[in-house]
């Protein structure tokens, strides 16, 4: 297979592009890995989750509060008060309690309150610097697995193709259970803050694009938390793989 | 000299003309190896040893294409290293030289045939080629039966040998290993020095080992013991007296 070769021939041989391996191959190394490391991947995982609830329920709700405003400024817009039937007066009334026990503030409704924002950008850090944290951990833990492979013939696209793929999906599963557990906390509090308007006018489009940009940061932040470690993975030397001592 | 052939092969795998490492160590330079000269013929078993700090590791590591050196060259087959860019190591790692560690270092995620089989994925083989290929090499060293165990279920005597079918894989023309039997019980570890020998003859594998092991001598052509970072000495087979616990 070219391991016989010499001098000018070899050269030519050496020449052809190879150290990679297939996207399937990669995938199934990857997928083991993950179940291998299950615990740790998954306490990896958790603080993904825990960012990305944050996230989507803040997203949820603002909307959520939202509907409410729009829907409550239709309602006393639409009828003056002769024709306004006493059930509609009602639930203008019940609205407006509501929203304002709520501490809804109703013209910036959408916005949401500065804190809100401060509290998610920090919340997305955190999220960043923990998975650095926990990818760094990983990557110098598996210096000799890294550096083996480099043996082996491996190019360093290899090995950074393997740790970014980790991540992604690392990423992409966190932010699933993120945006789920984030729904379901939205809904419950939306229940019990504003009864039964809190399902009427529980956002369905806007909440589809609500999860969908969570799902999309929760693998951002994985990815860009990894950057740095995957960095370090790809610079090891395959001289790693031997024994340290002496 | 090739032990079973009994013809000499001159072909020089390896060489090593004038060979200088030097590492910094914080302020202070470390003169690992000190100009060294050294030719390894195709087919040949060498074992390098020395006492720790001798340079030992270095000079395997220079061997392997795994470091560079200060100054001096280092030619594999005949072509400098200096001239090979990061893909064309990658694939001299890959297709020439194979390598045996003494931790073994088998991926804990795949199968004893999966691990054999990386290396020549690595190398462009097809997926249904290589695993038989890897089978074949796998019941070579006597594990047909442990084709789907993962590391942790194996021995270390079956690690080593898995890693031993793994850098067969692409039919290297070189095979080193550091330390392979350092992890191992006597017992074991002679099973292993066994193949090792026997790779070498049958297959005219160079091997190259580095190691402390001094029942690696009964299969060695060559034994290059190196201190303070220059050769000692270079014994052949013939001059080794070798008895029980004494070497002279």
């Amino acid at each position: 297979m070219g391991g016989f070769l010499e001098g000018d021939a070899l050269l030519s041989e050496l020449q052809q592009r190879t150290g990679r391996l297939p996207t399937r191959a990669i995938l199934a190394m990857v997928l083991g890995g993950l179940r291998v490391r299950l615990l740790r991947n998954a306490v990896t995982a958790a603080t993904i989750v825990l960012a990305i609830v944050f996230l989507s329920y803040t997203g949820l709700a603002n909307q959520l509060s939202y509907n409410l405003v729009q829907a409550l400024t239709a309602l006393e817009e639409t009828t003056g008060p002769a024709e306004m039937g006493v059930q509609v007066q009602d639930q203008v009334r019940e609205m407006q309690q509501l929203l304002r026990y709520a501490g809804v503030n109703v013209e910036g409704a959408l916005l949401g309150n500065p804190l809100d924002t401060w509290l998610i950008v920090m919340a997305m850090l955190t999220c960043t610097v923990g998975i650095a944290n926990a990818m760094l951990m990983s990557v110098t833990e598996r210096f000799r697995e890294i550096a083996t492979m480099k043996c082996l013939g491996a190019l360093d696209g290899l090995v950074i193709k393997t740790f970014l793929l980790e991540s992604l999906i690392l990423g992409a599963l966190g932010a699933t259970i993120g945006i789920v557990l984030g729904s379901v906390v939205a809904l419950l509090t939306g229940v019990l803050q504003f009864g039964r308007f809190g399902i009427q006018y529980f956002p369905l489009s806007e909440g589809i694009v609500v999860l969908g940009w969570s799902l999309l940061a929760g693998i951002a932040v994985s990815v860009a938390g990894s950057l740095y470690p995957v960095v370090v993975a790809a610079r090891m030397k395959p001289v790693d793989a031997l024994r340290v001592d002496e | 000299m090739s032990l079973a052939t009994g013809s000499v092969d001159r072909r020089v795998v390896v060489s090593l003309k004038s060979v200088c490492r030097v590492f910094e160590v914080g302020n202070e330079s470390v003169h690992a190896l000190r100009g060294i000269d050294l030719d390894i013929h195709a087919g040949e078993y060498v074992s390098i040893m020395g006492p720790s700090g001798s340079g030992k590791s270095t000079l395997f590591n220079l061997i392997g294409g795994l470091d560079v050196p200060t100054s001096g060259d280092v030619a594999v087959h005949g072509i400098p290293l200096r001239r090979l860019n990061r893909h064309m190591q990658a694939r001299l790692r890959n297709t020439c030289i194979g390598y045996i560690f003494q931790t073994y270092n088998l991926i804990p995620v795949m199968t004893a045939l999966q691990n054999v089989v990386l290396p020549m994925m690595i190398g462009g083989a097809e997926m249904a080629v290589a695993r038989r290929k890897a089978a074949n090499l796998l019941s070579l060293v006597g594990l047909s039966d442990r084709l789907r165990h993962r590391p942790d279920q194996l021995s270390g005597g079956q690690q080593q040998r898995v890693a031993i079918a793994r850098a067969l894989a692409n039919d290297p023309a070189i095979v080193l290993a550091d330390e392979p039997t350092g992890n191992l019980d006597t017992q074991t570890g002679e099973d292993i020095i066994r193949r090792l020998g026997e790779i070498c003859r049958e297959r005219g594998t160079t091997m190259i080992t580095a190691t402390h092991d001094h029942k690696m001598l009964s299969v060695s052509d060559r034994v290059i013991t190196i201190r303070d970072g220059t050769i000692d000495k270079i014994e052949l087979r013939g001059d080794l007296n070798i008895q029980v616990g004494v070497i002279s």
